[in-house]
């Protein structure tokens, strides 16, 4: 279980000073649930996820995984996380093979195993015709089923995904949807953010609505709908986010 | 660190770096292109040696022969007719054959130097002896002999023309004397003979070039050769977005870096060693064609040694490699990358290019500087010196620099603004004292090292140099490091006009005050007057013009020190101690720095009044003002000490007290000063 409390983190911009980007966030996600962070861009979804991936470091606040502290320090964690966004590549020069034996060594996975598993997921991941192509010939879906194969290629406890469909058509976004529903039947615990309502909709157990670094509120879909008395997530959103809504929880 | 992760991530990069073609063509082309730019830089070289030879002055040395006493001798010069005294004679013709020619500067007086090490030493270009059985030989009417002694270098860069002239001459009188008592044709006389003796060989010459070419060649090849694949290994993975998450993986960061730096380590040394093959093949040719060398420079290239010196090439390939991933690290973009990457890569060149060329007269401490000490090993290994001395400490210097270059590395790829782009925001941190100490204490070691280089090598603009590198440029990259305000630290506030004012006022008493100081000083430890006037010209270097000497003297240390001593340490060290204590402290820091115990309580008490100065008024540029005004005021008087006069005294009081009455005017609140 991957437990967040009261995280904040500040950032600085010279005109406005030190302002929160997030601010005291607390959330629980089990296994074998999807989360989803749902807000529009600026809202902290990302600061959120990276802290959370133990690539940024908190202002104040912990989070723990499985009751194990999770800092940037700590190498035994992130062997649990696998970590997929929009921003983060490939490497254009290898074949998917290569990037995925060179991301599961270096997560530690079993040396001896390595081989076996890559192919493994190549096979899961439908990707044999071009496993052994460079990644600059492939196109943008292939890179995609790539880049998801190379997050869970070291079989990690915790997925996180940052807005992972942005910028991809309907069938490569089906991939991923695909992706995230076979991790749950795994009981992983998947923490997925997005600004699609319908995205959130359709994969999220439970949503969390951040708006300006604020966590607004958290629940499963009906519970949201009983909280706001409107059916639609975007209209429930949208009530949630009114300032004379509520507090943050 | 851990070697299979070194090797995991060695393999990755070496992978992905051998699958892009702007690397291999860089590193592949660049050796092909190497042959035109060496035949450049010798067609300059031999247009320049050309110059010279056209308008250089050929300095001769005539030695004396010593008279040979022995009864033989003078039994031989009695039965011959032929007063020894002639001989003399004879050697005065040559002279005088020689002081004729308007190229020829004739060296006169006594050395107990011998003939090769005035050449050596670069006394003269040509020395001639003539032996003590020279006489005798004359006498006897056998074949009499001189020697000449030059150096292969000289042969090419002096015009001998004019000396062969002299010594024919002088041929001609000997055989004019010797041949008169006897009434002997001309035609039947011994000619004299002139032995040529060439002090330093084609070899060692050649040595001297090769080391110069190879070096310089090799150091320029691995800086171009390091560049794309140290910013693909680190600007390509940010640009990419792969870096995040090779850095969330559950390993040693240190050890990625480790295997980033052997991959770009292996491409500059597989470069160096094709331009190396490329420059050997070709160089001979060049040389050849070149008609200013060719004829008068036998090109003999000491393969052993080229051979034996590659042991450097790694080393210098690690170092590089690692500055490159440095500058790498801070790229953003590739293009922002490149950008860094070329005034480094001139400064290197220019460095290793000036050690190289002083290498005698380059300090210890030469072997300390990075880059530059590796660069002189080579140079000297292809000479055939191998300095044990100076090989360990340039090998130890230079591993400890790679550690730190290392964890730079690691440290800058771990900020999240680098990652991320976000800003942070500056410290206010209670205490900076501990890293004001270490910066004075690095600042003050770095400033001792490199300005007597420095000035070594260009004298005033040296100082000058050493002032910006060492003190001004520290002043404002370590609390911007350490994320300090910089506006705040640095005191960087416009003052009012009355601090201003009081600051110009205050000059001539400051300037005062550190002569009574300097002769209170003297009356209790006096110092040799040697000593005082060697200092003088140390601060005050005579014979440059006026401009110069206000610039490097007094306008830069008052704007260098200032920053570093009023400004960056000040505001280090600013609230952790009280305001006498911190002013006491920046007065030492600022004595020690003078580096002389005769100036030491001078400066320290002018530190003290600056840094208070700097309290009172909370802007750093009141004392900027006062410490260029006394600098000012120092090459004015040509560094020597004011007169005490009573009028001096008189005027320099009213003044000072109109000063401070200004400054206590013009000063900001302490609350005001202290908050920031």
């Amino acid at each position: 279980m991957l437990k967040v409390s009261q995280l904040s983190r500040m950032f600085y911009d010279p005109n406005r000073g030190e302002f929160p980007a997030v601010h005291e966030l607390s959330f629980e996600a089990h296994a074998g649930e999807v989360f989803g962070l749902l807000g529009p861009n600026g809202a902290g979804k990302t600061t959120t996820l990276r802290m959370v991936a133990a690539i940024l470091k908190p202002s104040s606040g912990e989070i723990r995984l499985d009751d194990e502290l999770l800092t940037t320090s700590s190498q035994e964690v992130r062997k649990k996380i696998g970590f997929l966004s929009a921003s983060t590549g490939l490497y254009e020069r290898l074949t998917p093979r290569e990037i995925m034996t060179y991301f599961a060594r270096l997560a530690k996975y079993p040396k001896d195993k390595v081989a076996a598993r890559v192919k493994d997921i190549i096979q899961a991941f439908k990707m044999e015709e071009y496993a052994d192509t460079r990644c600059e010939k492939l196109s943008t879906g292939m890179l995609q089923r790539v880049s998801i194969a190379r997050a869970s290629v070291h079989d990690p406890k915790l997925l996180i995904l940052d807005e992972p469909t942005s910028g991809l058509d309907v069938i490569a976004k089906q991939s991923i949807y695909d992706y995230i529903n076979k991790c749950k039947g795994e009981n992983k615990v998947i923490v997925f953010s997005t600004h699609l309502m319908n995205e959130a909709e359709k994969l999220c157990d439970r949503i969390g609505i951040l708006h300006k670094g604020k966590l607004f509120a958290v629940g499963t879909m009906d519970e949201l709908r009983e909280k706001t008395g409107q059916h639609y997530l975007e209209d429930v959103f949208l009530s949630i986010v009114k300032e004379d809504v509520g507090d943050p929880v | 660190m851990i070697l299979s992760e070194i090797g995991l991530s060695f393999r990755k990069e070496m992978t992905e770096v051998l699958r892009d073609k702007r690397t291999l063509l860089i590193t592949l082309a660049l050796p092909a292109l190497m042959f035109p730019l060496i035949e450049l830089i010798f067609a300059l070289m031999a247009n320049s040696v050309a110059e010279q030879t056209r308008t250089r002055i050929t300095r001769v040395y005539v030695q004396d022969p010593k008279v040979d006493t022995s009864q033989a001798t003078t039994d031989a010069l009695k039965l011959k007719s032929l007063p020894a005294k002639d001989a003399k004679d004879a050697i005065e013709t040559l002279r005088t054959n020689l002081a004729a020619s308007k190229r020829i500067r004739l060296l006169s007086g006594r050395t107990n130097l011998t003939p090769e090490a005035l050449i050596l030493q670069n006394l003269c270009d040509v020395v001639i002896t003539v032996p003590p059985t020279f006489s005798a030989s004359i006498a006897a009417a056998k074949p009499s002999q001189i020697n000449l002694i030059d150096n292969a270098y000289s042969a090419y860069m002096i015009d001998e023309q004019n000396v062969w002239d002299a010594i024919k001459s002088f041929a001609d009188a000997v055989r004019a004397k010797r041949i008169a008592p006897f009434n002997i044709p001309a035609e039947e006389t011994q000619p004299l003979h002139v032995s040529v003796k060439t002090v330093e060989s084609d070899g060692s010459r050649s040595a001297y070039w090769a080391g110069l070419v190879y070096t310089l060649l090799v150091v320029f090849v691995m800086c171009l050769s390091s560049m794309y694949p140290a910013l693909d290994v680190i600007t390509g993975e940010r640009e990419r977005g792969t870096l995040i998450l090779l850095l969330m993986a559950p390993g040693d960061r240190r050890s990625y870096v480790c295997g980033k730096l052997l991959t770009v380590t292996c491409i500059t040394m597989i470069a160096a060693l094709l331009a190396f093959i490329s420059v050997t093949a070709t160089l001979p040719f060049v040389v050849l064609k070149t008609h200013d060398f060719a004829g008068s420079f036998r090109l003999s290239l000491p393969f052993l040694n080229l051979f034996l010196s590659g042991v450097f090439v790694p080393p210098i390939a690690v170092a590089i490699s690692a500055s490159a991933l440095v500058i790498s690290s801070y790229a953003k973009t590739f293009q922002q990358g490149q950008s860094l990457f070329a005034p480094v890569i001139l400064a290197a060149l220019l460095l290793c290019g000036l050690v190289l060329c002083s290498e005698d007269s380059a300090p210890f401490v030469i072997n300390l500087v990075p880059l530059a000490n590796l660069a002189l090993c080579m140079f000297r290994a292809i000479q055939g010196r191998w300095e044990p001395i100076a090989l360990i400490s340039s090998l130890l210097s230079s591993a400890v620099y790679l550690a730190l270059l290392i964890r730079i590395s690691v440290g800058i790829l771990d900020r999240e603004e680098s990652l991320f782009g976000i800003k942070q925001a500056p410290s206010y941190k209670t205490s900076y004292a501990k890293e004001g100490f270490v910066t004075f204490a690095v600042c003050l070691a770095v400033f001792f090292y490199v300005m007597p280089f420095l000035q070594l090598l260009v004298p005033i603009w040296g100082m000058l140099l050493a002032q910006l590198g060492t003190i001004g440029l520290p002043a404002i990259m370590v609390p911007k490091f350490l994320r300090m305000p910089l506006k705040q630290t640095l005191s960087l506030v416009r003052p009012s006009i009355w601090s201003a004012l009081g600051a110009v006022m205050l000059a001539p008493a400051l300037a005062l005050l550190s002569t009574l100081t300097t002769q209170l000083q003297s009356s209790i430890m006096p110092n040799s007057e040697s000593y005082i006037k060697a200092l003088q010209d140390y601060i005050i270097p005579k014979g440059d013009n006026a401009w110069t000497a206000y610039i490097t003297i007094a306008l830069a240390p008052a704007v260098c020190e200032e920053l570093l001593f009023r400004g960056a340490l000040q505001g280090m060290l600013r609230r952790s101690f009280s305001r006498p204590m911190l002013c006491s402290l920046i007065a030492i820091m600022f004595g020690i720095m003078h580096g002389s115990s005769f100036r030491f309580l001078p400066t320290a008490l002018m530190g003290f009044g600056l840094a208070y100065l700097t309290e009172i008024t909370g802007s750093i540029f009141p004392s900027m003002l006062l410490h260029a005004c006394n600098n000012a005021l120092a090459v004015y008087i040509q560094g020597k000490e004011i007169e005490t006069t009573p009028t001096v005294i008189a005027v320099s009081v009213v003044m000072a007290l109109l000063g401070i009455f200004a400054i206590y005017k013009g000063r900001r609140p302490d609350s005001a000063i202290r908050e920031h």
